[in-house]
């Protein structure tokens, strides 16, 4: 069983315990540099679905590696980011987007900063419409000027 | 001792409560005191910035007004009467509260500390256990004691070599990993001290002679007499890659070698007939190819290869190692449901063996599944 | 003997809790100056406690006590002594007790503080600090005890991980405690301010140090733990809008808007209701990245707590301090009266718009972070939030804050000329559009960052635009230079952070010119990386303690001339059988050179990653100098316990008979 096990735990276990291999290798990079350069902005926004929040492009595990070499094939080929995109996430659905797409269950994750700008400027412009004059306040009376003088006198005095 | 102490921390905390409770408080003048120095402060520093030209004159006028305005209506909030005589508590609510924490707190830190604490287990240092006759001496102590001479003396290689069979008989498999090699380094390769680091890393690979511990087999066995172990480990190694020839050969060779009354002799029998009936496994070009596979299809033949696992435990369920390897790959395939449902099958059908429970539970609590 | 002692020192800190979570308030309630005068006492004594029980666990940890269950979890005696200390808080019960421990400190410095506060304030804030004590050692005690002792005690410890022995990790999670507890200090301002109905300009002076204190290491810590990523995870990111991450941010976006928001509320009486909803707000994030962390319900890279037990613990005490703290907002909030009136164009109106803005970003995170969490339990929908959302979201949001802060500088309180403070900043205008024109020259593309650079630029030069505009008002040298010394403490520390977080900007523009080359590389290659030519020397392997490492030989050149050299190193860890990459790291001026060597290939060679990195050691020399700014700032005579204390003894000495 000992090599045998060695063999699927070394598939299995890629995910977890991956040789040393951060983000894109030499090996995986594409000649034309300005198809490169669109590779790694698509691996960017995907996440690596068995790592915790990374992105495909930082990520050291296999099934990253795999996902930037089937990317840049799929460059190769001809597709546009937007098919390579939709391809992914007809297969892994929208988990595998970084940036979530805005429908009707990200709503709420969307407008949340849009709607807070509006209510937010919206109680300061109010706040200032109904703001009281501004008046100078009326100067000290005498008698109030001497108990200030009498508090403050020991320090002056 | 202890309870000397605990008992003299305990009057402090009372003290803490009874001490404030028995001073004459402070006049009511104080309770405005901050809040008129706050604007008196607050006039200086208008002052101040009207002077140095920071703020307009006009804007100064301004501020000290205000700042003018609270400062009175602070410094009227106490009525001169008032000024003078702190007011004094009434004597049954400080009773009350000089009962309470006599009483409160002693309760609730005894009372709870009676339930969690241990008053009875003393410190137990690591130098001070290090420091018993030899007669007493466990394995344990021992090799902490080898472990100590050796971090003041990490030239002395002869500390690391003595040290491996006490880890593995301690199951410190890890340790003993490290001590090999640090033995090896020190004292230099010899046939021998490469077996024993061999050894080691196939132990700490649960059986699987890795490649790192295949090499140094090979080596040690380059020689004209090569020790019998790595003889052995060489046979295990073919068996694993399904070379049952060559596994055959080695097994031979060292069979030959062994005394005819060794113990183990029949153990040897016993795995060279095993050879006959045992089944193929995979070849190298079957694991490259998995690896070249799409993500999708590798998952495919993953789930197979699991299913298989799963469907031999459900036969024959009297295999640690088979068991963690389920749970273990249900969890990365995140089927934690059925990770959980091995975990208690596991338990139930190796419910007599002490050992791998502990394993079992021990991978559980790793996987975040207990 | 010690450890057991320390234990019952716990126990009996939180006897001494509870006590103090009741009775200053009946003392409040009866007026009764002694009930409210045992709050310090027993606060001091607490901390007392909890400081015998973690120096016990410290000596528990440094004697190697294997009879201690969290020694024996986390600790070896084979460990350099720092790291056995550290060790300390470096698990979840030694970091729940640094925690309290922590808290109890705070508690006692506020405890010390007594002569500057009105005793019923200060009562009811070492009330409520109690109440937070309470609940989180009977935490400790019950879920997470730090004492539980082992029968058979084994020879050595299990906690001799490698990767955790990092001078970065002994230091990062202290920091960030100090920063996050510290804001509890706001929170029971703000809890005994609504109690006794309190809440005016000497609440705000009071409360200020004590948050600027929090902000401070809150600014610190993430700066620590940003470059504890970036040296350690080998390809030079540093912030990743990990929840973990986020959960220290949002406690650090409304730690600055309550320090902005005080300042308003200290000078003009206006805010108030903010003020204290701000200050609830930032402690009840503290308290939901400390849940978020410690419940593990993240499963993040950082949380190293898998116990649901914990988990619906600190949920519970989550649901009741923000929950409670916001029933009495509610209920107490009408109390309150309007303050100083202000024009929209003032001091005063440039900070709204700062709270504003920086709200509404924490607000963003906290959607961000807890969306996907609450989508998946609601509808059983994944979806992931990550950096492209955040860089999307935030970053707009975040940046206009820039062009608002040397503009709300140089306003005047109250009401103030938006023309004349364009006026004043002509300089900085000037000096951000040369910024932009010099890096396109220079670096050209991308042009984000260009505008980013130039309004970076734009910020550090207003801020101190606005020092010198209240200096350099004339007369002779020395004349300015008593100005500037004589200039209040806080504008120079508003104009000191300010800069700060301009510099941290600009190192973060800086970014964008970059270079990266990934290749392979064998000894002998000259890779050119932005002005330097990285000359591979040859390829080594060393032997360490517990790792074997293969590094590369690699030296720095400029103009055919060698200014350094680095080794980046592959190590390999046989026991746990993980690979390590280090990074070589050359600081050259203000940029790095930065590589690193990954999984060797074929034929002797390596795949590498080789960097330049201009201007990056700003980011976090910049939240450096932020901190510095908290800490001028917090030095104003203002502040200053002392001089309220002299100030307070002359009016406690009898009236001169008239």
């Amino acid at each position: 069983m000992g090599r045998k096990f060695l063999a699927l735990a070394a598939v299995l276990f890629f995910a977890v315990m991956p040789s040393l291999a951060f983000a894109v290798e030499p090996g995986e990079m594409l000649k034309d540099p300005k198809l490169e350069a669109r590779a790694r902005t698509l691996s960017q926004q995907l996440r690596c679905l068995v790592c915790q929040g990374e992105s495909i492009e930082d990520s050291q595990a296999q099934l990253a590696h795999d996902f930037r070499v089937l990317i840049r094939q799929r460059i190769k080929a001809g597709e546009s980011n937007a098919q390579i995109k939709a391809f992914l996430v007809s297969r892994y659905g929208d988990f595998i987007l970084l940036k979530p797409p805005f429908k009707a269950d990200t709503l709420l994750l969307w407008g949340t900063p849009v709607l807070l700008l509006v209510l937010g400027s919206g109680a300061i412009i109010m706040a200032v419409r109904r703001r009281r004059p501004m008046r100078k306040p009326a100067s000290l009376g005498a008698t109030e000027e001497a108990r200030l003088a009498e508090l403050v006198g020991t320090e002056e005095g | 001792m202890l309870w000397g102490l605990l008992a003299l921390f305990t009057g402090a905390a009372v003290f803490a409560i009874l001490w404030p409770l028995a001073r004459r408080p402070r006049g009511r003048a104080e309770h405005v005191a901050p809040d008129v120095a706050f604007y008196k402060a607050k006039l200086e520093e208008i002052a101040r910035e009207g002077e140095s030209g920071v703020l307009s004159q006009e804007e100064a006028e301004a501020a000290r007004t205000e700042a003018a305005r609270r400062l009175l209506k602070s410094a009227d909030a106490v009525t001169p009467e008032e000024t003078a005589k702190a007011p004094a508590s009434p004597r049954l609510r400080l009773r009350l509260v000089a009962i309470l924490g006599l009483v409160f707190i002693p309760a609730v830190s005894l009372g709870l500390y009676s339930v969690i604490g241990n008053p009875s287990m003393p410190d137990d240092p690591l130098a001070a256990r290090l420091d018993v006759s030899p007669n007493k001496m466990t394995l344990q102590v021992a090799i902490a004691k080898v472990e100590a001479h050796l971090r003041q003396h990490p030239e002395d290689g002869r500390g690391y070599e003595v040290l491996v069979p006490a880890y593995l008989k301690e199951g410190r498999v890890e340790d003993a990993v490290r001590a090999a090699s640090m033995a090896m380094r020190k004292l230099g390769a010899t046939p021998e001290r490469e077996t024993v680091y061999g050894e080691t890393l196939v132990y700490a690979a649960h059986g699987v002679v890795t490649d790192d511990a295949h090499k140094l087999f090979v080596q040690a066995a380059a020689g004209p007499t090569p020790p019998l172990k790595a003889l052995f480990f060489l046979g295990l190694a073919a068996s694993q890659d399904g070379d049952k020839a060559t596994a055959a050969n080695y097994w031979q060779k060292l069979m030959a070698r062994l005394p005819e009354k060794s113990p183990g002799r029949a153990e040897l029998k016993a795995r060279i007939a095993a050879l006959e009936n045992a089944s193929p496994a995979p070849k190298a070009a079957e694991v490259a190819a998995i690896a070249g596979m799409s993500p999708a299809q590798r998952q495919a033949t993953i789930h197979k290869m699991v299913d298989r696992l799963a469907a031999r435990l459900a036969r024959n369920g009297q295999d640690v190692e088979g068991w963690l390897r389920l749970v273990r790959a249900y969890k990365v395939m995140n089927e934690t449901d059925k990770a959980r449902a091995a975990l208690a099958t596991a338990r139930h059908d190796l419910g007599n063996d002490a050992k791998a429970m502990g394993r079992i539970d021990a991978l559980a609590r790793e996987l975040g599944l207990s | 003997m010690i450890v057991e002692a320390g234990h019952y020192a716990l126990v009996l800190a939180f006897a001494l809790a509870l006590f103090n979570s009741v009775i200053p308030f009946w003392g409040i309630r009866a007026h009764d100056d002694r009930l409210m005068a045992t709050a310090p006492s027993v606060a001091l004594v607490q901390f007392l406690f909890v400081a015998t029980a973690f120096g016990a666990l410290v000596y528990a940890h440094v004697t190697s006590d294997f009879s201690v269950l969290n020694v024996v979890e986390n600790s070896h005696s084979a460990k350099p002594l720092i790291y056995k200390i550290a060790g300390v808080w470096g698990n979840h019960e030694g970091s729940m007790l640094l925690w309290v421990l922590i808290l109890a400190t705070f508690s006692a410095l506020v405890a010390c503080a007594s002569r500057a506060m009105p005793q019923d304030l200060h009562a009811a804030v070492l009330g409520v600090q109690s109440w937070i004590s309470a609940a989180f050692l009977l935490f400790i005690l019950l879920t997470s005890n730090p004492f539980t002792r082992v029968v058979n005690p084994p020879m050595e410890g299990m906690g001799l991980n490698p990767l955790l022995q990092d001078p970065g990790l002994a230091i990062h999670p202290p920091l960030l405690y100090l920063g996050y507890v510290g804001l509890s200090i706001s929170f029971s301002f703000a809890a005994a301010a609504l109690i006794c109905r309190r809440i005016d300009a000497v609440w705000a002076r009071l409360v200020r140090p004590w948050t600027l204190l929090a902000w401070m290491f809150l600014t610190l810590g993430i700066a620590m733990g940003s470059y504890w990523s970036y040296y350690t995870l080998g390809w030079g990111g540093f912030w990743f809008w990990d929840p973990v991450e986020n959960a220290s941010l949002m406690p650090w976006l409304a730690a600055t808007a309550l320090v902005h928001s005080t300042a308003v509320m200290e000078k003009r009486e206006a805010l108030k209701i903010w003020t204290i909803f701000l200050a609830i707000l930032g402690f009840s994030l503290s308290l939901m990245g400390t849940f978020l962390v410690r419940s593990g319900i993240l499963t993040s890279v950082h949380s190293f707590a898998v116990d649901p037990r914990r988990g619906i613990f600190i949920l519970g005490i989550l649901v009741l301090f923000i929950g409670g703290s916001l029933a009495l907002f509610a209920w107490r909030a009408n109390d309150l009266k309007q303050g100083g009136v202000f024009a929209p164009v003032s001091r005063e109106g440039a900070l709204v718009l700062n709270n504003l803005v920086l709200s509404i970003a924490c607000a963003t995170v906290l959607v961000g972070t807890l969306y996907p969490l609450a989508l998946q339990s609601l509808t059983g929908a994944k979806i992931s939030v990550g950096a492209p959302f955040f860089n999307a979201t935030f970053v707009p949001l975040f940046l206009p804050l820039f062009l608002i802060m040397p503009i709300g500088q140089m306003l005047a309180w109250k009401r103030g000329s938006l023309l004349g403070a364009v006026q004043r900043l002509i300089v900085a205008c000037l000096a951000g559009l040369a910024a932009m024109l010099i890096f396109a020259a220079w670096h050209g593309a991308p042009v984000t960052s260009i505008v980013i650079g130039g309004l970076a630029v734009f910020t550090i030069v207003g801020a101190i635009s606005d020092v010198v505009r209240r200096v350099a008002i004339g007369g002779s040298i020395g004349e300015n230079f008593h100005r500037a010394i004589g200039l209040p403490r806080s504008t120079w520390g508003t104009a000191i952070a300010h800069a700060g977080i301009g510099v941290t900007l600009l190192g973060l523009a800086a970014t964008g010119w970059g270079v990266e080359k990934v290749l392979v590389i064998k000894p002998g290659d000259v890779v050119p990386v932005g002005p330097y030519e990285l000359v591979v020397k040859d390829f080594g392997a060393e032997q360490g303690p517990n790792y074997s490492a293969k590094f590369a030989h690699v030296n720095i050149r400029s103009g055919g001339v060698k200014i350094g050299s680095i080794d980046p190193a592959l190590r390999f860890y046989p026991v746990r059988r993980t690979s390590r990459a280090e990074a070589g790291i050359a600081t050259l001026g203000l940029g790095q050179v930065y590589v690193s060597i990954t999984s060797s290939g074929a034929n002797g060679t390596y795949d590498a990653r080789m960097y330049w990195k201009p201007l990056v050691v700003l980011i976090w020399f910049g939240a450096i100098i932020m901190a510095l700014g908290g800490f001028v700032s917090l030095s104003d005579r203002r502040f200053r316990i002392g001089a309220a204390r002299r100030i307070q003894r002359i009016v406690a000495a009898p009236q001169p008979a008239e």
